[in-house]
């Protein structure tokens, strides 16, 4: 069966006010129908825009080469009508941060209603059955957002993107602002979804440790890159790139804010992509690096032992 | 909204009325040491009647005594006569009050409809040709002082054309039914009411602008997006909903200007309301009318404000659940 979300060479470049930022540069992927993808990595690595991207939800000035196909059509090429026909339809987002991503002078239930009549379907109302099967109940419907927990938010979050029925679930850091109980019920729920609607999703966490129950594949992310992926289990098990090693061996501690920004064991701050290292972009950071490091920007290529499996580092492959 | 926030705003407002109502007392306390100066006819007053229309004014005895005379007076709506006219003071106010309701009100509401739409749509569509027109077009029209306009359109519109009256409520001896007389009270109407809304318009179209503005960056706006909601309903259902949030209570707070608006207006156009019978009295330092109309025009901002503040509980579930 041919993958729901293919992405190729994609680049992403914001232009801000103090120059051009290179968000995203260069990713594959692709995802299977019912898999899950993990996508990991620290704060600034791109996950968000790279997830923003493929709705094209990225601001208007931002630069974007490459290709995006969702069942099999390329969200880029896309017409405004084609593309506003794709969104929520084809692929939905739970938003990373659910305090602001929710209008605050609007109910849950017609924020959850709006996007099914944006697709043309019958007015009849699916807010309350999707209220209830994320858990929440029917009448939480005539709520505003301010009257949910932050849990909550992220319940009504999912039941939103479970709307329009959509092929893929993409899911950004869904459970990051929450307390540790509320954490594993949501990843649960989510888990449930996918089970029983046979959704694709794409996971975005900077925890590897919450992959390990999810992710059907992982890869991980650094300086708008992808520098390892392979099948979920093996790779959180047996990383090989330097830093996927540092960040498995460093599983944050869940609910630990500072542990985000900061992986034990890695030190270092992630580079600014406007200032990207020569040759390897994680050499200054990197324990086992050696002086090719500095000047060869090694692209992703197949372990030699895994066939599954794909790394980014010199010391990594070598045939 | 919760009664008692209703409540709670109410008392609020009466507290503010009533502190303006002492102030008042204060205020006209020291304007004049003679406060006869200006009244007609006061050279043929005898020592005896000029005590006594003093004694009647409120003017006599102790501060206390005065203090208290003039809050029974007051409570009692009974300000006393003018000195222009000798009539009741009540009685000059509630004649001329309908013409200024009219005025302000249509003016009002037309300035905060226009006003909020150009904003809004202008914020929408930053830095595009509507906004750059718009913008550039509020900003002159917030700059120019309202006497202007009234001035301009009675030379050009009114003088050259005349297309409409150069002045007053209504034709006289037009007295042929109510139809008749309806569309005659609306001719007058419509040069002074454009006038005062041309003056304000500009500033409630910036304000809502700016609130629109800060606005566009909003998460919620990007979900909306997401959902496959058209451009026009991420505007009016998410953006403008939200963005009206702060404009009211700025608009709440420019309400005042609007009353001065309404003085000099009135003056221009002859337009016998409450604002040509303030500009009246300032020329005549006719205390009592002045002392009332005053009140009248804090009353009038007071009570706006409680409508803006209610009207924002009703907007913002926020407001509404948290009091
Ligand atoms: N609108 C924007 N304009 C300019 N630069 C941006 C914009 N949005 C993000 N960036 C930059 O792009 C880079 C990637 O940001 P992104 O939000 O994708 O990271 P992330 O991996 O999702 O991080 P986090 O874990 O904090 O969510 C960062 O350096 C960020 O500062
Ligand atoms: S290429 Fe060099 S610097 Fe980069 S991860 Fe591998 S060893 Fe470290
Ligand atoms: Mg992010």
């Amino acid at each position: 069966m041919s993958a729901v979300l293919e992405v190729r060479d994609l680049h992403i470049t914001y232009a801000s006010s103090s120059g051009l930022v290179p968000a995203v540069r260069g990713v594959d992927l692709e995802i299977a129908p019912g898999e899950t993808l993990g996508l990991a990595g620290e704060s600034g690595c791109g996950k968000s825009t790279l997830a923003m991207a493929l709705l094209r939800l990225v601001p208007p000035s931002t630069q974007i080469t490459g290709s995006i196909k969702l069942a099999g059509q390329d969200i880029l090429t896309m017409k405004p009508g084609q593309l506003r026909a794709a969104r929520w339809a084809q692929a939905s987002v739970v938003f990373q941060g659910a305090q602001h991503v929710l209008n605050p002078v609007r109910r849950i239930g017609r924020q959850i209603d709006e996007a099914i009549e944006a697709h043309g379907s019958a007015s009849v109302s699916r807010a309350g059955e999707l209220l209830d099967l994320v858990g929440l109940g029917a009448r939480r419907g005539d709520d505003y957002p301010h009257e949910l927990s932050g849990g909550q938010k992220q319940r009504s979050l999912i039941a939103m993107a479970l709307a329009c029925d959509p092929l893929l679930l993409i899911a950004d850091e869904p459970t990051t602002a929450l307390d540790v109980m509320v954490q594993a019920q949501i990843l649960q729920l989510l888990d449930n979804i996918k089970r029983e609607r046979g959704l694709s999703m794409l996971f975005i966490t900077h925890d590897l440790s919450v992959l390990s129950h999810t992710a059907d594949r992982v890869a991980v992310m650094y300086a708008g890159r992808i520098i390892e992926v392979g099948a979920g289990d093996a790779l959180l098990r047996n990383s090989l790139h330097p830093y996927s090693k540092a960040l498995t061996a460093s599983f944050p501690i869940i609910g630990d804010p500072s542990s985000r920004h900061q992986p034990r064991g890695l030190a270092g701050d992630p580079p600014d992509p406007n200032n990207l290292p020569s040759g390897c972009p994680f050499h200054p950071r990197c324990t086992v690096a050696i002086d090719e490091c500095q000047s060869v920007d090694v692209q992703l290529r197949h372990a030699a032992d895994d066939e599954e499996r794909s790394v980014a580092c010199v010391l990594v492959g070598k045939s | 909204m919760s009664n008692r926030y209703v409540v709670k705003k109410i008392v609020g407002a009466l507290l503010t009325l009533f502190a303006v109502v002492i102030f008042n007392f204060f205020l006209f306390r020291i304007v004049d040491r003679d406060p006869l100066t200006k009244y007609r006819g006061r050279s043929k007053l005898s020592l005896e009647q000029r005590e006594t229309m003093i004694r009647r004014m409120g003017l006599s005895g102790s501060k206390w005594d005065q203090f208290v005379a003039y809050i029974k007076s007051t409570l009692q709506l009974d300000f006393g006569r003018s000195f222009d006219s000798t009539r009741p003071v009540l009685r000059e106010i509630t004649d001329r009050l309908p013409a200024t309701l009219i005025l302000v009100g249509v003016s009002t509401v037309l300035t905060i409809c226009i006003g909020l739409y150009i904003g809004a749509k202008a914020g929408w569509a930053r830095g595009s040709r509507f906004d750059r027109v718009s913008t550039s077009t509020t900003m002159v029209l917030y700059a120019t002082p309202e006497f202007f306009f009234g001035m301009l359109l009675l030379a050009i519109v009114a003088g050259r054309t005349g297309w409409f009256p150069t002045g007053g409520l209504r034709d006289v001896g037009t007295n042929n039914g109510f139809v008749a007389s309806l569309l005659d009270r609306t001719h007058h109407l419509v040069l002074p009411s454009l006038t005062l809304t041309l003056g304000y318009l500009g500033s409630y179209s910036l304000i809502m602008r700016t609130s629109m503005l800060d606005t566009l960056g909003e998460d919620y706006l990007t979900t909306a997006r997401a959902k496959g909601l058209k451009e026009s309903d991420v505007m009016t259902h998410h953006a403008v909903p939200n963005a009206l949030l702060p404009s009211v209570s700025a608009i709440a707070i420019s309400f005042g200007f609007v009353i001065g608006g309404a003085i000099t207006t009135e003056t221009v156009f002859s337009y016998p309301g409450l604002g040509l019978a303030t500009a009246d009295a300032i020329r005549n330092t006719d205390l009592p009318m002045l002392q009332a109309l005053f009140l009248v025009a804090s009353a009038a901002v007071i009570f706006f404000n409680l409508v803006a503040d209610l009207t924002y509980g009703l907007l913002d579930p926020r407001i509404r659940h948290s009091i």
